[in-house]
C-alpha cells in the first residue's frame, strides 16, 4: 500500500514536471541525456553512444529538441566539447533548435555553462569564448577562417595560468595550432578548399587543480584512414618493418587502425626527409615531456594511443592498441600537471 | 653583427602575431603566404635575411615547415638558405635548430 502511494506520488510529480517542461519548451521533442558524460577510455563508448542516440533522435524530426541533462552527475571537459560539437552539428547540418535542461549537479552544470551550453540552448561562439574565461576556453573553426591562431591563443593562454613560463604556454599554443591545422589538411579529405561549416575543428582547455586539460577534436576520417594515403611509401615501409613484432599480422593482412596509428607515430619520430609532411604529431606528443607530469590520449578510428611523461610514476609510458569501437574522427586530450612550486594561484 | 644590407622581417609586426597553418585555405596568416610574400622577395634581392620570431605566438611545425622548408620546394638551394637566413628567436632559441632542420630535410 505504502509503495503504491509512493509510486502514485512519484507519477504525479513526474506528470507535473512534464507539464511544466511542455509549457516552458512548447513544441519540443524530449530526449533524456546520459547521466554520465566523460571521455576516459572506459567512459568514452557510453558517452559516444549517448551522443549518437541524441544525434539520431534529433535528426529524425524538424521540431526543436529539448535535451534533458538534469540527471547528469558528471561531465568532464572532453565530454563538454563532444556535446557542444554534437549540438552544433545538429544546428548547422539540420537547422535544428536544441535547448538544454541543465544538470542539477552543480559541477556538471558549471562545466556545461562554461562551455556556453545554456538553458536556452544558444551556444554561439561569442558565448563560448566569453564564458568563464579564467578557467575554461573553447573555440571552433573551419577552412576559410581568417585568423584561427588568434582564437586558439585564447585557449592556450590558460597554460600561462598553470605555469609562469610564457615559452611553455607557447608550446601548448603550437600544439593546439598543429592539431587544428592537421584537421584542415587531412581530416575531411582533399577538395577545393571551399569552406564547409560541418568540417570543423574544436579546441578547448580547462584549468584544474595544479593542472590543465587541453582538447582537440574533429569529426573527420581519423588518422588511421588518412595516414596511409598521406604518408604513402614511408608508412608502408614502417608497417613492413614492424611485421616482426610479436603482435603483428602477416604481411598480406590489412593493418588494423591501432597498427597504422602506432606506425604513423613511430615513423614520424624516426624517419627524416619526409618532405613537408609529418612534423606535427611528434611535437604534439612531445609537449607532455615539457611538463613535470601528464599524459596525452589520442582516440582516432578504432585506435587509442597513450603517452605518459617518463618522469611520472612507474608503469607503461606508451601504449597503442585497439579502442574497441570506432571513434568518429580524432580526439586528442592533453593532461598537463605543473609542479606545486610552479603552479600559479 | 649582420651586414648593413640585411633585410629584417619581424614576423609578429610585419606579418601577424598569430601565424597559423600551412596553406591559404587555413587562414590569412599561413606559412605559404609568409614564404611567397615576405621571404621569397627578400631572398630574391640577394641580401642576407634576418627573420625575427620574437613576439609571434604559437608557431607550429606546419607553419614553419611550409614557410622555410617550402623555400627549397620553390627553388632555393638548402645550402644557400642556411647561409643567408638568420633566425632571431631570443624567447625560444630552439626554433633556430628546428627551422634549419626543416630546410635541411626539404633539401635532402
Amino acid at each position: 500500500m505504502a509503495i503504491s502511494k509512493r509510486k502514485s506520488r512519484r507519477d504525479r510529480g513526474r506528470a507535473k514536471e512534464g507539464a511544466a517542461l511542455r509549457a516552458r519548451f512548447p513544441g519540443h521533442r524530449y530526449f533524456r541525456g546520459p547521466s554520465r558524460l566523460a571521455a576516459g577510455p572506459g567512459d568514452l563508448p557510453g558517452t559516444l553512444k549517448g551522443l549518437s542516440d541524441f544525434d539520431a533522435f534529433a535528426r529524425a524530426g524538424v521540431e526543436p529538441v529539448l535535451l534533458d541533462l538534469s540527471d547528469a552527475s558528471h561531465i568532464d571537459v572532453a565530454a563538454c566539447v563532444l556535446l557542444a560539437a554534437a549540438m552544433q552539428r545538429c544546428r548547422i547540418e539540420h537547422k535544428l533548435q536544441i535547448d538544454v535542461l541543465m544538470p542539477r549537479n552543480g559541477l556538471a552544470r558549471f562545466a556545461l555553462a562554461a562551455f556556453g551550453v545554456a538553458d536556452d540552448g544558444r551556444s554561439n561562439e561569442g558565448d563560448l569564448e566569453e564564458a568563464a574565461p579564467q578557467v575554461m576556453q573553447v573555440t571552433s573553426g573551419m577552412k576559410g577562417d581568417p585568423s584561427p591562431g588568434a582564437r586558439t591563443f585564447q585557449v592556450a593562454k590558460l597554460a600561462e595560468r598553470l605555469v609562469a613560463d610564457e615559452t611553455l604556454a607557447d608550446r601548448v599554443h603550437a600544439a593546439l595550432n598543429e592539431a587544428a591545422d592537421n584537421v584542415l589538411s587531412w581530416a575531411y579529405g582533399a577538395h577545393d578548399g571551399t569552406p564547409n561549416p560541418t568540417e570543423r575543428w574544436w579546441v578547448a582547455g580547462m584549468l584544474t587543480n595544479q593542472g590543465a586539460t587541453f582538447i582537440a577534436l574533429d569529426h573527420g576520417a581519423g588518422i588511421p584512414a588518412t595516414a596511409p594515403q598521406n604518408f604513402g611509401d614511408a608508412l608502408t615501409g614502417m608497417l613492413k618493418a614492424m611485421i616482426k613484432d610479436k603482435d603483428w599480422r602477416t604481411i598480406n593482412a590489412k593493418p588494423t587502425d591501432s597498427q597504422i596509428l602506432r606506425a604513423t607515430i613511430q615513423q614520424r619520430r624516426t624517419v627524416s626527409g619526409l618532405e613537408e609532411r609529418g612534423k606535427g604529431l611528434t611535437n604534439m606528443i612531445a609537449l607532455i615531456d615539457l611538463f613535470p607530469a601528464g599524459f596525452i590520449n589520442i582516440f582516432s578510428g578504432n585506435a587509442i594511443y597513450t603517452y605518459r611523461n617518463p618522469a611520472a610514476k612507474d608503469g607503461e609510458k606508451e601504449h597503442c592498441g585497439p579502442l574497441g569501437f570506432q571513434f568518429p574522427g580524432t580526439l586528442i586530450i592533453w593532461q598537463l600537471k605543473a609542479r606545486l612550486s610552479e603552479a600559479r594561484n | 653583427m649582420l651586414a648593413a644590407m640585411t633585410t629584417t622581417i619581424r614576423l609578429a609586426a610585419d606579418f601577424n602575431p598569430f601565424p597559423f597553418g600551412r596553406y591559404p585555405s587555413h587562414g590569412d596568416w599561413n606559412g605559404q603566404r609568409f614564404r611567397d610574400e615576405w621571404l621569397v622577395p627578400a631572398l630574391k634581392r640577394g641580401e642576407p635575411v634576418e627573420v625575427d620570431l620574437d613576439g609571434a605566438r604559437g608557431l607550429s611545425p606546419s607553419f614553419l615547415e611550409e614557410a622555410f622548408g617550402g623555400l627549397v620546394r620553390v627553388g632555393f638551394a638548402a645550402k644557400d638558405l642556411l647561409s643567408r637566413i638568420h633566425i632571431k628567436s631570443d624567447r625560444d632559441p630552439s626554433f633556430i635548430d628546428t627551422i634549419q632542420g626543416y630546410i635541411r630535410d626539404a633539401g635532402s
